[in-house]
């Protein structure tokens, strides 16, 4: 059995899961779950590096959003613009995000690192505005448009959804990426010093492990996995404007990583698919459009607000 | 603290965070957190005694044309026209009094005060006219919850000459530059000026220039009746002008109405909209565009399964109704119904890609933003889906959508206000002219958009005479002139019709050259 299925509430969690999924299925919403799958896959994305920052560091990051946001604008300017190849471009694009989360943890988050919490996620909402700003001022307000790396739409199809190439690229590097670091946190030293860091940082110090620098790594990794997020779901949904991943994923991103246990990356992972089955069924299901105005939206809200109040360790976290 | 207790704190911070993000974004959701001057109820509409139909004839109509080459006509014919409209509008600044006894009253009992105030005051036909109860009434509860301003129309109100100097007139614009249809802003920036710069050459309007002032509405109605304020209480503008958006429009336009300040859009919905005394459509309204849209599709596509996908805003309720209507009158099938948020996510987009593909609709009626239609159609491809789009609207057959959406949203048409570039230098060979003189370069259609829309206003203005005041732009309007322009269909107004237009143009995608082009010119039907 894997490790997090171990605790008897991550089993009951995971059960809920699988219920709702037969009950879509047997109500007629297998293309609403198909359809939520592969969306909430993206969500996950961005959910992996929160929970990447909030495990190491209790932070509730913002930004994450703006990390990918600044990568799919290099990505576009590299590729689109300057006509480098995709896969060059893509790396310099991961720079760019990696560059700039260095420098929120080097010039915000290392300052302010000693502050209360709740002070450092306001801090990186901030770094989330500033970098609006500067992408509105810098990149002139408009929609840009962005084609898939991988082009073909109908090698797969899933209960008579076609999933596109693309999205199963997002799908494969979510799975790929929470099993990952999954890995990294629970078997190597690097990963579980990182852990230390998180739970006794002074302690962790004591024992000759650089805080600073493992801060800088977890930040570098976190803009890493967000640019990555960003510059696989643009191509997906076609374009991009300023702000792109934050107003589309940030808050069912948030969503997800709760639902998921914010400690959790596997919990991640499942909160994405989660939250994107959640929207898909509540603009599927005509008892949800018909009576709500933006059921999309509402079912996010009103699932963070249920989890919240339910169950504040997520499906897959450990309660204190 | 424990640790347990500090989690907790961090996830209430976060929670309220979130609350705070989510509410922000409900902000621009339709009917959340709008403006409070932008809330049309049933009984204003009642009250506001607005004609059952929009198509009723206009008598004694006069034409101020500045079609085509023709435009060094304009000023002569506007002069005429304006002659009598100033002396009408000029003739009421001694009823001012009469003003505040008719925005106290309440109801119909005020505003029937107002309406008599007026016809006593002036004896003018047109004036008596502009004091129609239905208008007067409309002005007394359009504004919502705030009391309107005098209307400018009225012989109770002073001449109103703000934003007009013996040089100057000063216009206001708001457009979405920003959000989920946005216009480009370089393009949208040098078209805005192009008809005004022309114009100023051939001796301007009476010698004065107009001068443009614009703002961001960023696709929000909040937004919108925020920067239509900044234009009207900072700015000073003459007039305002609203460029696309439906929500924005009505928001702005019900914000103008409490303000007595005139407004001019291309026609969007009818419901909010009905009865406002200062607001006037420069093209036909969606339900007004419903007949011509739904023979093309019953007479030249002979399709029969339609689907009908809307913006998820109550703005947008009647414009369902119509085009239901007319398309069962047409003995179409209509296989789905449904709405789509404004900004709406990935998963909810293709659902309804996939709804629509099972519904089996062969047509798909679409009133969303370009970029929800785009993704629609984007998403609709990847599940080997692939409709005809059509519907009326004012930005989807714009070519930056054919750029962006093709090959997905195929031969989509879409009826629009002004034609697409193919035919701009036969009906208009003015534009690419000037465009090119005053930018350096060949237009584009937003700057074609633009050119129209300017040209509708300046020859409205042209109407309004030497003496201008909103007063007198009223009365120029309500006076059942016809302005024709060539590029804009032929409009005209009078005291209580404010959806003066009577075709449209259709355009489709020609995906081969990632552009729209005109396939029918102001028509009313197939």
């Amino acid at each position: 059995m894997p490790r997090f299925l171990a605790s008897r509430s991550a089993l009951v969690g995971t059960a809920i899961v699988v219920v709702v999924a037969a009950v879509m299925v047997a109500s007629g919403q297998r293309q609403a779950l198909v359809i939520g799958v592969i969306t909430g896959a993206g969500y996950g994305l961005v959910a992996l590096g929160l929970v990447l920052i909030y495990k190491s560091s209790g932070v509730f990051n913002f930004a994450q959003g703006e990390f990918g946001t600044v990568a799919v604008y290099t990505l576009y300017g590299v590729h689109d613009l300057a006509g480098v190849p995709l896969l060059p471009a893509m790396l310099v694009g991961l720079a760019a995000a990696a560059a700039m989360a260095l420098a929120t943890e080097r010039v915000i988050i290392r300052p302010l690192f000693s502050a209360p919490r709740v002070t450092l996620l306001v801090a990186t909402a901030g770094v989330s505005l500033l970098a609006i700003s500067l992408e509105l001022w810098l990149g002139e307000a408009r929609i840009r448009f962005i084609q898939p790396a991988l082009g073909r739409l109908d090698r797969v199809s899933v209960f008579g959804v076609q999933v596109s190439d693309q999205r199963l690229l997002v799908l494969a590097a979510l799975l790929m990426l929470a099993v990952l670091l999954g890995l990294f946190f629970s078997r190597t030293n690097l990963g579980l010093a990182i852990l230390g860091v998180s739970q006794e940082p002074v302690a962790t110090e004591l024992m000759g492990i650089s805080v600073r620098r493992l801060s800088s790594f977890t930040w570098a990794l976190t803009g890493v996995l967000a640019g990555l997020a960003g510059m696989l779901t643009a191509p997906v949904v076609g374009s991009f404007a300023p702000g792109f991943l934050t107003t589309t994923s940030l808050i069912p991103a948030f969503t997800a990583a709760v639902l998921g246990g914010m400690t959790s990356l596997p919990g991640a992972f499942v909160g994405g698919v989660v939250v994107g089955v959640a929207q898909s069924l509540a603009v599927s299901a005509p008892i949800f459009y018909e009576n709500i105005p933006g059921p999309g939206a509402v079912m996010v809200f009103v699932l963070l607000v249920v989890v919240l109040a339910l169950r504040p360790q997520g499906l897959l976290g450990k309660s204190s | 603290m424990t640790r347990r207790s500090a989690q907790v704190a961090v996830a209430r911070g976060a929670a309220i965070t979130l609350a705070l993000l989510l509410a922000a974004a409900c902000g621009q959701k339709p009917g959340v957190g709008s403006d409070s001057t932008a809330a049309p109820t049933a009984s204003d509409q009642a009250v506001a005694g607005a004609p059952a139909s929009q198509d009723e004839s206009l008598a004694g109509s006069e034409t101020v044309d500045t079609s085509g080459g023709s435009s060094a006509a304009a000023p002569a014919a506007g002069s005429t026209g304006a002659g009598g409209s100033t002396s009408g509008g000029s003739s009421t600044p001694a009823t001012g009094a009469a003003s505040p006894s008719g925005r106290s009253g309440t109801g119909s009992a005020g505003t029937g005060a107002q309406g008599n105030a007026a016809g006593t005051g002036s004896g003018a036909g047109r004036t008596q006219t502009s004091s129609a109860g239905p208008s007067s009434g409309a002005a007394g509860s359009g504004g919502g919850t705030a009391a309107p301003a005098p209307v400018p129309g009225s012989p109770a109100a002073a001449a109103d000459r703000t934003g007009v100097t013996d040089t100057k007139i000063r216009i206001g614009i708001h457009a979405p530059i920003t959000g989920a249809a946005p216009f480009p802003q370089n393009a949208f920036d040098k078209g805005k000026d192009v008809y005004w710069k022309y114009l100023a050459e051939k001796g301007g309007l009476f010698g004065r220039n107009v001068e443009i002032v614009f703002r961001d509405d960023q696709f929000n109605p909040s937004r919108a009746v925020q920067v239509c304020r900044e234009m009207v209480e900072q700015e000073k503008v003459f007039i305002l002008m609203g460029a696309a958006g439906s929500e924005q429009i009505t928001a702005c336009a019900r914000y103008a109405n409490s303000m007595g300040v005139p407004y001019l859009s291309a026609g969007v919905n009818e419901d909010g909209l009905t009865g406002l005394r200062t607001y006037f459509a420069t093209s036909q309204t969606y339900h007004q565009q419903h007949p011509a849209l739904v023979s093309y599709i019953t007479n030249k596509l002979r399709k029969t399964k339609l689907a009908i996908v809307l913006n998820n805003t109550p703005a947008l309720n009647e414009t369902q109704q119509s085009v239901t209507k007319f398309a069962q009158a047409a003995g179409l099938n209509i296989v789905r119904q449904s709405r789509i948020g404004k900004n709406a996510s990935d998963s909810e987009l293709l659902s309804e890609a996939n709804a629509l593909r099972g519904s089996g609709a062969e047509v798909v009626y679409l009133l969303t933003s370009p970029v929800n239609f785009i993704k629609l159609a984007t998403n609709g491809q990847a599940q080997a889906y692939s409709p005809i789009f059509m519907g009326p609207g004012i930005t989807n057959g714009l070519n930056i959508v054919a750029e962006a959406g093709c090959p997905a949203i195929g031969p989509a048409k879409f009826f629009s206000p002004f034609p697409q570039l193919d035919v701009i230098d036969q009906l208009d060979p003015d534009y690419q002219k000037s465009y090119q003189k005053y930018n350096g370069g060949k237009g584009d259609d937003i700057g074609l958009a633009e050119w129209g829309l300017s040209k509708v206003v300046g020859a409205m203005l042209q109407a309004a005479g030497k003496d201008l005041s909103r007063q007198s732009f009223l009365g120029a309007l309500e006076s059942g002139k016809e302005f024709a322009t060539n590029v804009y269909p032929i409009v005209s107004y009078n005291g209580t019709v404010r959806f003066g237009a009577k075709s449209a143009h259709l355009l489709e995608a020609d995906c081969s050259k990632r552009t729209f082009k005109t396939i029918a010119q102001f028509t009313t039907g197939f």
